[in-house]
């Protein structure tokens, strides 16, 4: 049961009708994994933990920078050089000391995904490259656990929502990874902070209404946002029966793992020539 | 008329846009008209769906196009 603290810390939504008591007992019994405490982890953290969520991982092997600052709102200056899940657990402590925060200082591959992810009612997909959004896709699919899906670049954001079985996967959209040398790194390209705030926020939101069990989630729908002319499209998606994991003859049986080369591109910046950091 | 969209393309606009092509290969030639070799290679990288049908790669020169078709063609974004 809550405790009279807890009944004041989240009042204004245990009030909403459709979470009530229950709804909040459900959020501070569920477990949720965030991979990557970038830019969409920064805000799905901040409110997945403020929200009350009871176990909280943190999957994460990066170190924050000072380029990282701009949009990756759990780390502050005098963060730079920790550890991303060092400096994000010791934020989402102070704000929600309720919440169990669950440091996976690591990279994923295809030899411990399934053990985190196990752990785990849902999963929320922040990373930036290929090689961890289709891991993260398969072993849910294997696992059957919901995963909420957001990608950023520049102004524009994406957000789906895959229940495995029910809804189309990330690889329904992309088969197999792009060829060698073709997409540019995400560390390669722009985005503007604020677009990775809603997305993160939005991933948060997809994750609550599911550990809760209410509303309508973006499950076979693609949602797309525009920044610079603020429109928001939403398609719906179906699951895509020639999917080489979920569809009628998978060819996946077990987990891949990627070595994807990307395109190199280099800035101009006050005159001088660098290579994108 | 073909009406296609495209999102998450570095500047090609999302704007709908409508084209006469008689297969997703024509259209992909269209939409190729003034992007570099660079643009070319992601616009080929990105997933293609007709009327809400996914087109695989290998299908592309056989899916034919007919008056009123929606392309949806989208950029594999994957920043966080």
């Amino acid at each position: 049961m809550l405790d009279d603290k807890q009944i004041l810390r989240y009042s204004k939504q245990i009030i909403l009708k459709d979470i009530g008591l229950k709804g909040q007992m459900k959020l501070l019994n569920s477990k949720v994994l965030v991979v990557g405490a970038g830019g969409l982890g920064s805000p799905a953290l901040f409110y997945l933990a403020s929200a009350g969520v009871g176990t909280i991982g943190i999957a994460d092997y990066d170190t924050v920078g000072l380029s990282n600052l701009q949009r990756q709102i759990l780390h502050f200056t005098e963060d730079i050089g920790q550890k991303k899940v060092d400096s994000a657990a010791e934020k989402l402590n102070r704000l929600n000391p309720d919440v169990k925060i669950i440091k996976h200082l690591l990279g994923l591959n295809n030899l411990n995904i399934e053990k985190v992810i196990s752990e785990y009612d849902v999963v929320v997909d922040c990373t930036d490259n290929f090689q961890a959004r289709y891991l993260i896709s398969d072993c849910c699919y294997f696992l059957k656990k919901p995963v909420v899906e957001g990608a950023v670049v520049r102004f524009v954001g994406k957000l789906m929502t895959i229940i495995p079985d029910v809804s189309p996967c990330y690889r329904c959209l992309n088969p197999i990874p792009p060829e060698d040398g073709v997409m540019p790194s995400c560390s390669d390209e722009g985005i503007l902070g604020a677009i990775a705030g809603i997305i993160g926020t939005m991933q948060a939101l997809e994750a609550i209404k599911i550990m809760i069990g209410i509303g309508e989630t973006l499950s076979g729908r693609l949602l797309l946002l525009d920044g610079l002319s603020m429109k928001v499209t939403e398609i719906a998606l179906p699951k895509n029966e020639n999917c080489p994991i979920c569809g009628t003859k998978p060819t996946i049986k077990e987990l891949v793992s990627y070595d994807i080369k990307y395109k190199t591109k280099t800035h101009l910046v006050k005159g001088n020539r660098f290579k994108a950091f | 008329m073909i009406q296609v969209k495209i999102f998450g393309l570095e500047n090609c606009s999302n704007e709908t846009r409508l084209l006469e092509a008689a297969n997703i290969e024509e259209l992909m030639l269209k939409i190729s008209e003034g992007l570099d070799v660079a643009q070319i290679d992601m616009l080929r990288s990105c997933a293609v769906i007709v009327n809400n049908e996914y087109i695989m790669n290998q299908d592309r020169v056989k899916t034919e196009l007919k008056d009123g078709d929606d392309v949806l063609i989208l950029s594999p974004i994957i920043g966080g």
